[in-house]
C-alpha cells in the first residue's frame, strides 16, 4: 500500500498549528470563558446539572436553565485535563471540524486543492475565535452543510439520517442549535421551491418527503434534552433580550473592522462569482446563501455560522463557472510523503516552545485582563462574600468561586435587572441606590468606571486595593484596612494624542 | 391634448411640495444647523469671512477656516428670506435637484422614465427626511457629477466634462464634500484604465480615460478657486485626520449598522445592485464591478458615507437594472403604457392639494418643535436668560450650537471638532462620563456655570461633590453653578431615577 500525505492535508494541519500557537485560541480573551469552564467543573464535581444558580449572591438559587451543558461539560474536561492547553486544543479540534468539513463539501464541487482554499478563506475567521460553546455550532453547521451538499449531490438518504441524532447533540452543546433547524427547513423549503418551479412535484414527492421529514424528526430531537421544549424557548427569551443592544458580539458587524472583513470574504466572492460569470445558483443554495448572508450581517457574532456554511455553495457556483473548467486542468494535490511529513513533524516539534512563548506572554499580562491579584486581596481580606463588579471581571470571580452580583448570563438576570446595574455603573442618576438596595460588602471595579469615581467622592467608600486596572473600594465604617488614595491615569500625551483608546 | 407633463416631473415636484413646508426639514433638530446659521448671518452683516473663533472662550482667537461659507451663507440667506420655512425650502430645493440629478442619471441608461424615478428614488430615499445642512449641497454635486460622467459614458460627448471645473469650483465653497467628488472622478478614470487594459481596448483609454483625466485634472485645479486656495486640501486632510470622526462618537460618521434606518437602506440598495449585475444579461465591465465593490465597502465605512456612496451607485444600479429579465417584466413591453405624461390641469391640481396639505401639516406638526424641547437645551436657556446667568459655561458639545445662537454668550464646546480638535473633545468625554482626572479637568477648566447631560456620571460627581449646585434640571440637560455664584438662586433637589429609561428598555 502506498503512502499518501498530499499538500492539501499539510496545508490543512499548517492552518491548525497557526491556531493552536495563537494564545486565544484557549478562550481565555473571552469574557464568559471562566464561567463556562466553572459551570463544567461543578457538573464535574457533583455529577449533576446546576438546579439553579449557584454563582450569585443576587439571584442565588433562583431557577436557571444551563441548556449549554454538554458544551460546558466538554470544556470543563479540557480544562481539568490540560488547564488552558486543553481548552485550546478542543477549540483546535472543533476548528479542524469546521474547516475540515466545510472542505469536503466544497470538495463535491472543486478540486480538492481549491476546495480547502474556499474553505480557509471562508473560515478565516475560526482561526481566531476562542475556545466557548458557539465552536459547537460552527462545526455542527460546517458538518450540516456537508450532509446537505453530499445528499443533493448523491441522494444517499443515510445522509439524511445523521440529522435526528445530529440535532439531539447538538440541543445539548449549544443554543446555536436553532441555526441548524433553521438551515434544514431552508433545504425542505428550497427543495419544495425547485419541484415547484419546474412542474416536478409529483416525481419528486419522494425526495420532498425525505426532507419534510427529517426536518420534523429533528425538530423533534431538540426536545432530548434535560429541559424538553424549554431548551427552545429559553433561545428565543434570549433572542428577544434588548441587553444584547449594548454587548459587543450582539451588535450588527461593521463591515471596517476585521470581523466585517471575514464576513466580506463570504459575502463578495459569491456575489462577485455571480456577477462576472453570470452564472446563478440552485434555488436551494440561493436560499441558505442568502439567508445566511443576511444573518451573518446582524450581529458579530453570526459572522462565524455565516463562514461555516458558506464554502460548500460558493464551490458549487464556482464550478459551473466557465473559468473553473479552464481552471480545473491545472490544479492539482501532490503527495509527498517524505517532504510533507517532515514538515509536519518539524511544526508538530516546534509546537510546545512557540505556543509557550505566546500563553507566557499572554500569562504575564493576565492581571490586565482579569482581577487576579485582586480577587486574591478579596480572598485574603474576606470581602469576597458580597463582591459589586462588572460582568467583565464576574466571569473570574466564578471561576475563583467567589459569589458575583452579576455577570455574562443574561438569560439568568434579564433586562430588568442588567440595565439597573448598566445604568448605575455608568453613573446615571440614581446610582447610589443600587447599593443601598444590595448592600454590597466590596465594590470591585474597573479604574475607569463612573460608578468608582462616584463612590469614592460619595465619602462613603474608600478605596483599600489598587493595582494597574482595577480597584477595590469598602464602606468607609469597614476596620483594619487603609485607605489608598488613588492615582491618576493619563489619556492624552503631552501633544493631545491618545493615550488610551476612547470606546464611546 | 392640451399641455401634459410626465410623472418624474410630477413626483420630484411634489417631494419638493411635501418637504418644503415640513419644519423637521428646516435644520432645527440638527445641533450643527445653529452655527451654520450663525456664520452665514455673521458673513452676509461683516461682509467678509471670519479668521478667527469668537464663540468660545476656549478657543477664542485662534485661526478658524471656513471652507463650506457658501453654503453656510446660502442657509443663513434662506433663514433671512423665510426663517425656518427658508430653510426647509431650501432644503427640499437641494433633495429635489439631487433626486433630478440621480433622475437624469438613470435615465442615461433607462428608456423608462418612471424606471428611472424608481432608481433615483430608490438609492436616495434616505436624502428626503434630511434637514438643511451644507452637506446637502455635496449630495447635489455628486449627483450632478454621476449624470456629467455618465453623459459622457453614455454618449461620448466631451463637451459634458467642461461643467466638471465649474461645478467642483462651486462645491469647494459650499462644502468639504468636494473631496469625494474628486476622489470618484479620479476612481472613475482610474478604473476605466483598468477596465481597457484587461480587457485589451487601448482605443478606450483614449476615447474615455483621457478625456476624465483631463476633466480630472482641471477639477481639482478648480478647486483651488476658494478664499483658503491649497488651504482649503490642507483643510480637508486635518479633518480627515481628527480621531473624534473615526471613533464612532458622533453618530453619522459611525460605521454604517444594518440594524438602523440608514444601514438597511444601504444594504437593500446594495443588494439590489449586485442582484441586478448579477441578473444581467449583459455582464458587467470590470470597471462598473470593481466600482460597486468599493463604493460598497466605502458606504460601510461611515453614516454619511453610505449615503453619498448610493448617489454613486445611480449610474451602475441602473446600467445594470437595463438587461434584466425584471426590467423587461416591469418596464418594456405592457409596462410601457404607465410611462405617460399626466394633464397639466391635473398635475397642477395635485401639486397644488399636495401643497397646502404638507402646508397645514406643517403648522400642526409638532414633532421637529418636540425634538428640540427634548434634546436641545431649550429650557435651559430660557432658565439661564431669565435668571441672568452669565459666566464660563462648560457644555455638552452637541448644545454648543444652540447655546451660540439662542443664548449668546461663549461656550466651551461644540460641534465644530475641526476648530477644536481630538484633544479637547476627549478630555471633555473622558470627564462627562467619570473617568479618573474628572476632577482635574474640572479643576483647570473652572467653569462657573455646567450644562450637562442629565445621566452623565459628571453631573452625579459635581454634584455629589459639593463644589456645584444643581439648580436646574430640564428634559436633557441640568444645570449647575459654583456654590459661592448667585446664591439668590435656589438649588434643586431631584430624585431622577432611572425608571423611564427602564421601563422603556422593558417595554
Amino acid at each position: 500500500m502506498r503512502l499518501l500525505f498530499p499538500a492539501t492535508l499539510l496545508a490543512f494541519l499548517a492552518a491548525l498549528w497557526v491556531k493552536a500557537i495563537y494564545p486565544a485560541s484557549s478562550g481565555i480573551a473571552d469574557t464568559d470563558f471562566y464561567w463556562h469552564i466553572t459551570y463544567g467543573q461543578w457538573m464535574l464535581e457533583h455529577r449533576m446539572l446546576p438546579p439553579g444558580d449557584a454563582f450569585s449572591w443576587t439571584f442565588l438559587n433562583a431557577p436557571y436553565q444551563l441548556t449549554q451543558w454538554l458544551g460546558e461539560l466538554l470544556m470543563g474536561v479540557a480544562y481539568n485535563s490540560g488547564g488552558l492547553t486543553g481548552t485550546k486544543m478542543l477549540s483546535v479540534l472543533l476548528a479542524a471540524i469546521t474547516i475540515g468539513f466545510a472542505w469536503r463539501g466544497a470538495a463535491r464541487y472543486v478540486h480538492t486543492s481549491l476546495a480547502l482554499g474556499m474553505a480557509f478563506v471562508a473560515n478565516l475567521v475560526q482561526l481566531v475565535t476562542p475556545m466557548r460553546p458557539q465552536l459547537f455550532s460552527f462545526a455542527l453547521l460546517a458538518i450540516f452543510t456537508y450532509l446537505i451538499v453530499s445528499w443533493l449531490e448523491t441522494g444517499r438518504r443515510r445522509y439524511l439520517l445523521v440529522f435526528p441524532p445530529l440535532m439531539a447533540l447538538w440541543v445539548n452543546l449549544h443554543g446555536g442549535f436553532v441555526v441548524g433547524l433553521a438551515l434544514i427547513g431552508l433545504l425542505a423549503v428550497g427543495l419544495t421551491g425547485e419541484a415547484i418551479l419546474k412542474n416536478r412535484v409529483r416525481s419528486e414527492l419522494y425526495r420532498l418527503a425525505l426532507a419534510w421529514l427529517t426536518v420534523i424528526a429533528s425538530t423533534a430531537a431538540t426536545l432530548l434534552n434535560p429541559y424538553g421544549i424549554k431548551a427552545l424557548t429559553t433561545v428565543l427569551m434570549i433572542g428577544g433580550l434588548r441587553s444584547s443592544s449594548v454587548i459587543s458580539e450582539w451588535m450588527p458587524v461593521n463591515l471596517t473592522t476585521e470581523l466585517g472583513w471575514f464576513y466580506l470574504l463570504n459575502l463578495v466572492p459569491f456575489v462577485a462569482i455571480m456577477a462576472v460569470s453570470g452564472i446563478r445558483p440552485r434555488l436551494t443554495h440561493g436560499l441558505i446563501a442568502g439567508f445566511f448572508l443576511v444573518f451573518g450581517i446582524l450581529a458579530n457574532r453570526q459572522v462565524a455560522m455565516c463562514a461555516a456554511v458558506m464554502a460548500p455553495l460558493l464551490a458549487a457556483l464556482l464550478s459551473r463557472t466557465p473559468n473553473y473548467e479552464k481552471m480545473a486542468s491545472s490544479l492539482s494535490n501532490p503527495s509527498r510523503p517524505l517532504a510533507h511529513g517532515l514538515i509536519a513533524a518539524a511544526l508538530i516539534a516546534s509546537f510546545p516552545a512557540i505556543a509557550s512563548k505566546g500563553d507566557g506572554t499572554w500569562a504575564a499580562t493576565m492581571n490586565l485582563q482579569y482581577p487576579v491579584k485582586a480577587t486574591d486581596f478579596l480572598i485574603e481580606h474576606g470581602l469576597d462574600k458580597r463582591v459589586l463588579s462588572d460582568t467583565l471581571e464576574a466571569s473570574y470571580l466564578i471561576h475563583r468561586r467567589v459569589p458575583v452580583f452579576i455577570d455574562g448570563r443574561m438569560d439568568l438576570y434579564r433586562d430588568s435587572f442588567f440595565f439597573t446595574w448598566y445604568l448605575a455603573s455608568h453613573g446615571a442618576p440614581g446610582w447610589e441606590n443600587i447599593l443601598e438596595q444590595h448592600q454590597p460588602g466590596s465594590l470591585l471595579l474597573r479604574q475607569d468606571m463612573a460608578l468608582r469615581q462616584l463612590a469614592l467622592a460619595s465619602g462613603q467608600w474608600k478605596q483599600v486595593y489598587e493595582d494597574a486596572r482595577y480597584s477595590i473600594l469598602v464602606p468607609m465604617s469597614t476596620a483594619g484596612l487603609p485607605a489608598i488614595p488613588p492615582s491618576s491615569v493619563r489619556y492624552l500625551d503631552a501633544n493631545g494624542g491618545m493615550v488610551r483608546l476612547y470606546m464611546p | 391634448m392640451g399641455y401634459a407633463i410626465s410623472i418624474p416631473f410630477v413626483v420630484l415636484l411634489a417631494i419638493f411640495a411635501y418637504r418644503a413646508p415640513s419644519p423637521s426639514a428646516s435644520g432645527i433638530i440638527d445641533p450643527d444647523y445653529y452655527w451654520h446659521l450663525g456664520y452665514g448671518d455673521w458673513i452676509i452683516q461683516n461682509g467678509r469671512l471670519p479668521t478667527e473663533d469668537f464663540w468660545s472662550w476656549t478657543f477664542d482667537g485662534h485661526a478658524y477656516r471656513l471652507t463650506q461659507w457658501l453654503g453656510e451663507v446660502a442657509m443663513a440667506f434662506a433663514n433671512q428670506m423665510g426663517g425656518t420655512l427658508g430653510t426647509s425650502t431650501l432644503s427640499a430645493l437641494l433633495v429635489t435637484l439631487t433626486l433630478a440629478a440621480s433622475y437624469k442619471t438613470a435615465r442615461c441608461f433607462l428608456d423608462n422614465r418612471l424606471a428611472a424615478l424608481a432608481v433615483s428614488i430608490g438609492c436616495n430615499a434616505i436624502l428626503i427626511s434630511l434637514s438643511c445642512r451644507p452637506h446637502q449641497f455635496t449630495h447635489l454635486g455628486l449627483a450632478v457629477l454621476t449624470w456629467i460622467v455618465a453623459s459622457f459614458q453614455i454618449t461620448g460627448n466631451r463637451r459634458v466634462l467642461y461643467f466638471i471645473p465649474v461645478l467642483m469650483a462651486i462645491w469647494v465653497n459650499l462644502h468639504g464634500g468636494y473631496a469625494v467628488g474628486l476622489a470618484y472622478l479620479w476612481m472613475m478614470t482610474g478604473l476605466v484604465v483598468v477596465d481597457a487594459f484587461i480587457s485589451k481596448r487601448p482605443d478606450e483609454i483614449r476615447a474615455v480615460a483621457v478625456p476624465l483625466a483631463i476633466a480630472a485634472v482641471i477639477g481639482t485645479l478648480s478647486t483651488i478657486l476658494n478664499p483658503y486656495g491649497w488651504g482649503a486640501w490642507v483643510y480637508a486632510f486635518e479633518i480627515a485626520s481628527l480621531k473624534s470622526s473615526s471613533a464612532g462618537i458622533v453618530d453619522e460618521w459611525a460605521a454604517t449598522s444594518i440594524k438602523a434606518e440608514v444601514g438597511l437602506n444601504f444594504f437593500l440598495i446594495t443588494s439590489a445592485m449586485f442582484v441586478a449585475m448579477a441578473a444581467a444579461r449583459q455582464r458587467p465591465r470590470i470597471a462598473q464591478l470593481l466600482a460597486a465593490v468599493a463604493l460598497c465597502a466605502i458606504g460601510w465605512s461611515a453614516v454619511r458615507i453610505s449615503l453619498m456612496s448610493t448617489i454613486l451607485m445611480v449610474p451602475i444600479l441602473a446600467s445594470s437594472l437595463r438587461s434584466t429579465s425584471f426590467y423587461d417584466l416591469a418596464f418594456n413591453g405592457d409596462g410601457r403604457r404607465y410611462d405617460r405624461l399626466i394633464p397639466l390641469p391635473v398635475a397642477v391640481g395635485v401639486l397644488a392639494a399636495l401643497a397646502s396639505l404638507s402646508v397645514w401639516l406643517g403648522r400642526i406638526d409638532q414633532t421637529a418643535a418636540r425634538h428640540v424641547t427634548a434634546n436641545m437645551p431649550e429650557q435651559e436657556v430660557r432658565f439661564m436668560q431669565a435668571h441672568q446667568i452669565e459666566g464660563r459655561i462648560l457644555n455638552a458639545p452637541e448644545a454648543g450650537g444652540y447655546l451660540i445662537r439662542k443664548l449668546g454668550q461663549k461656550v466651551s464646546l461644540d460641534t465644530r471638532l475641526d476648530l477644536y480638535g481630538d484633544r479637547a473633545l476627549f478630555e471633555y468625554l473622558f470627564a462627562r462620563r467619570g473617568e479618573v482626572g474628572w476632577r482635574e479637568y474640572i479643576e483647570r477648566m473652572n467653569p462657573d456655570v455646567v450644562l450637562i447631560n442629565n445621566q452623565a456620571a459628571l453631573r452625579q460627581l459635581l454634584s455629589g461633590a459639593g463644589e456645584y449646585r444643581l439648580v436646574f434640571e430640564g428634559a436633557t440637560y441640568s444645570i449647575l453653578l459654583k456654590n459661592s455664584m448667585r446664591l439668590d438662586i435656589p438649588t434643586v433637589f431631584t430624585d431622577l431615577h432611572n425608571n423611564p429609561i427602564l421601563s422603556k428598555l422593558k417595554s
